[in-house]
């Protein structure tokens, strides 16, 4: 069964607005979900505090530069590539939380886990988050190509007109 | 308040001011090679590095050490760190 997915605001900070998804029939959103799910878990505190922290530093004073988020197909991801995550150990951030990043003033957030294997496909807690997030980045570079989504500053301005399919 | 804002909220103070350090660094490299029209293959080259070498360096996420980035600072021929001077 195919469910309708709509954006909606996450964060709002003086450089960057966060969007999230909101899948129908879902109680909260994709981002609220991920947080919600890591905020209690004692094993990655720190990781889940970092991660908040990059979200906000970019927000407040930096914007959503394309070499801060990682690349996944279509989709992003943060924190930064996983070359350098490797490098400063794995126990430096073991979560993903993928995204879409549309330009450097807007980001949408989407879901994301525990990276527990070498590659995505190795690690099936990230997998349906993987492609999810995927799948929402191909129908929203449509609609940009299409004009049917648009983007002025922070904002999404034709955000209620906005139905994307999971 | 959301799940996110509780854990902004509980983030020590260090974690916070380690990330935005780091990015403070890695943006001021990139803002100097802009300004002097130099990619970060240029950089590798003047520190006889490797290219993905001088990449993890300007991540904001790798901790450099103070020799390293005086060495970029001579290669630049630019401050990357100051430190106010008090009279």
């Amino acid at each position: 069964m195919k469910n309708f997915v709509t954006i909606r605001l996450f964060k709002a900070f003086n450089r960057v607005n966060y969007y999230t998804l909101q899948v129908e029939g879902r109680g909260q959103s994709e981002t609220d979900s991920f947080f919600d799910r890591f905020e209690q878990d004692a094993s990655l505190t720190k990781d889940v505090d970092l991660l908040v922290t990059w979200i906000t530093e970019i927000g407040r004073r930096r914007g959503a530069k394309a070499r801060y988020f990682r690349f996944e197909n279509d989709a992003n991801a943060l924190p930064p590539p996983a070359r350098i995550m490797a490098e400063l150990g794995d126990d430096y951030c073991r979560l993903r939380l993928y995204c879409i990043r549309l330009t450097d003033e807007v980001v949408i957030l989407a879901n994301g886990g525990l990276k527990t294997g070498r590659t995505v496909q190795d690690s099936p807690d990230l997998l349906t988050k993987f492609r999810f997030a995927n799948k929402m980045a191909g129908q929203l570079m449509e609609l940009i190509q299409t004009g049917e989504l648009v983007t002025e500053g922070k904002e999404i301005m034709n955000l209620e007109e906005i139905d994307l399919i999971d | 308040m959301d799940a996110f804002d509780r854990i902004a909220a509980r983030t020590p103070m260090q974690t916070r001011r380690s990330v935005a350090k780091m990015l403070d660094v890695a943006d001021r490299i990139h803002s100097i090679l802009e300004q002097k029209q130099m990619s970060q293959k240029d950089l590798a080259t003047a520190l006889h590095k490797s290219e993905s070498e001088i990449s993890k360096w300007l991540s904001g996420t790798h901790n450099l050490e103070l020799k390293t980035i005086i060495r970029i600072e001579e290669a630049l021929g630019e401050d990357i760190l100051t430190v106010p001077q008090t009279v």
